[in-house]
């Protein structure tokens, strides 16, 4: 088979973390695989489902856990990730498999391990010793998955493949785990290394397991060859203004966003003939022909432009909760094209704003970003301008940032200057668009700033005329009186 | 998590935003202001030799009303100032 040189290193690096865990070098390596939480689990049987049908892999891990302290409750149940991945994990949550009620995750800082990352997961109520609890885990990993060939023709389909551990990665040990890996196609091909670990394929999918007595942190390493049509959707940068006016009633939202297609490149030139005469190719091939996203129900003056002009290429569907904005771009994108556009528009203030009743406090409760279905976001800039007069500002995000940021921006009729929330953030799924709050304070004698920095402006206008009305600029003196 | 939860609560207990006015309102107020802030402007051009009272008298409702007369102008074309 022939490999990548991304693929080789992967696979370099995994078969060399799974050659140190093999058995016979046990006595000299086995504390490098020791875990570092707390073993007061034991996990009684696991089932994990690695879903590859979409450019973003969604991994469901659903284990069915005992306290093995011998008399002490527990809380605290700890996930581990490989830290090559920790670039690639999108999201994670967690929640209580019976109940359906979700489980706080939180990143671990207790525990720092070289080759794991440690996600504590909270229980809902403390474990009593010897009992169980039914655990699922939902991580999203972004681009792991690698097109292969990495040339395809304009209506070939395009293939990938994904290396993967066949064993869930536990921080206890497990008596049984199963892993089934789903592919939107039937499988192409499927290799595993070591070779003992058995594995069934069926059509779309590769059950690896049920494995016995698995030690934690088990590794191994295993590929999958399928085929997934459709474009890959990353959008590289954006940059998401929102600005706040509370003279006007408004919210203005405009976002820039700078787009590439991650999926295979095109195999020599793109011919246009044979692109539109032919419908099943448009349909077999990789090509971004459109992007979706959903707008509030109430927006208004919405534009989609480019640094060209106007797009004319767009449409809107009145949905009852949304709008549906459907974008199309100047050309289609096939593999490795990249296009950049922005799109804006307004939305009354009262959906988004509150005030606490009797004090100057306002809240905006925004979403982060505007979801576009199975698209990765690497680099995002969210921008929120507030009111001239607005204080003491707080920002707080459902999810982990790279920073967040406080200035002032100056723009139309502005004295002092309006506070701006900046938040820097990466890799960033659909999952993401939760809501932003922000809090800050606003006088209602802030509302007069504008106006009587332009009427300051105008007195001074008016206020050198006069001065200079009274002065006498006459030349020779005054009438001689004779 | 728990900042952003209380911060919610607090969000959902909130009274929604009003505006100081009504947007039907922009227009109209521009335009009134903005001629009412203009008579004052003219009072004072064409005046000749006023007091320095007279003067004042007309170019502080001018500016005054004038500067409102902007703002409402910006919002009620469409730029939320």
């Amino acid at each position: 088979m022939r490999l990548t040189a991304t693929s080789t290193l992967v696979a370099t690096i995994i078969a060399a973390i799974s050659l140190t865990s093999s058995a016979h070098a046990e006595e000299f390596w086995s504390e490098q695989d020791v875990p570092l939480v707390p073993q007061t689990f034991k996990i009684t049987n696991l089932l994990r489902t690695l879903d590859l049908s979409k450019p973003i892999i969604r991994e469901i891990t659903s284990a069915a856990v005992q306290n093995t302290h011998a008399d002490q409750d527990q809380t605290d149940y700890y996930f581990p990730v490989d830290q090559a991945y920790s670039d690639n994990l999108a999201f994670i949550t967690a929640e209580n498999r019976k109940t359906k009620e979700p489980l706080e995750v939180t990143k671990d800082e207790e525990f720092y391990d070289a080759q794991f990352q440690y996600y504590k997961i909270k229980l809902a109520t403390p474990l009593p010793p010897g009992e169980k609890v039914q655990i699922t885990v939902r991580t999203s990993l972004t681009n792991l998955i690698h097109a292969f060939p990495t040339h395809v023709g304009q209506a070939e389909k395009q293939k990938f493949v994904y290396f993967g551990n066949p064993f869930a990665l536990t921080a206890y040990p497990a008596t049984k785990q199963k892993t089934t890996v789903i592919t939107p196609n039937n499988v192409l091909e499927v290799h595993e290394h070591p070779e003992e670990v058995d594995l069934v394929v069926k059509n779309n999918q590769v059950i690896l397991g049920p494995y016995n007595d698995v030690n934690s942190l088990e590794h191994g390493i295993f590929e999958v060859q399928y085929e997934l049509t459709g474009a890959v959707p990353h959008v590289r940068r954006l940059r998401r203004e929102i600005e706040v006016s509370q003279w006007g009633n408004n919210l203005a939202v405009e976002e820039h966003y700078n787009f590439v297609n991650r999926g295979a490149e095109l195999k020599g030139q793109f011919s246009r003939i044979d692109f539109q005469r032919n419908p099943m190719g448009i349909r077999d091939g990789n090509g971004a022909l459109g992007f979706q996203t959903k707008l509030p129900k109430l927006a208004r003056d919405i534009y989609y432009r480019d640094e060209i002009g106007n797009i004319s290429t767009s449409a809107i569907a009145h949905q009852p909760d949304y709008i549906q904005l459907m974008l199309k771009p100047r050309f289609p994108l096939f593999g490795g094209w990249n296009t950049t556009w922005y799109i804006g528009y307004n939305t009354p203030l009262d959906g988004y704003l509150r005030k606490i009743a009797g004090t100057d406090k306002h809240i905006l409760k925004v979403p982060a970003i505007s979801p576009m279905p199975d698209t990765t976001y690497e680099d995002v800039e969210i921008r929120v301008v507030l009111p001239e007069g607005a204080k003491n500002v707080k920002a707080v995000l459902p999810y982990e940032v790279d920073e967040i940021e406080y200035s002032t921006t100056k723009t139309y009729m502005d004295s002092a200057g309006r506070s701006t929330v900046t938040i820097l953030a990466s890799n960033l799924i659909e999952d993401h668009a939760q809501d932003l709050l922000i809090e800050y304070e606003f006088s209602q004698t802030s509302y007069l700033t504008k106006p009587l920095a332009a009427a300051t402006m105008l007195m001074a206008i008016y206020a050198t005329s006069i001065v200079f009305s009274h002065l006498d600029f006459k030349i020779g003196g005054s009438t001689i009186k004779k | 998590m728990s900042a952003t939860s209380e911060l919610y609560t607090a969000w959902s207990a909130g009274t929604p935003f009003a505006a100081p006015l009504p947007e039907s309102a922009h227009p109209i107020l521009a335009i009134s202001t903005l001629t009412a802030g203009l008579y004052f402007a003219a009072r004072y051009g064409i005046s000749q030799k006023p007091s320095i009272a007279f003067e004042l008298a007309n170019t502080i409702p001018s500016a005054v009303l004038l500067g409102f007369g902007i703002v409402f102008l910006f919002l009620s074309v469409g730029l939320y100032v």
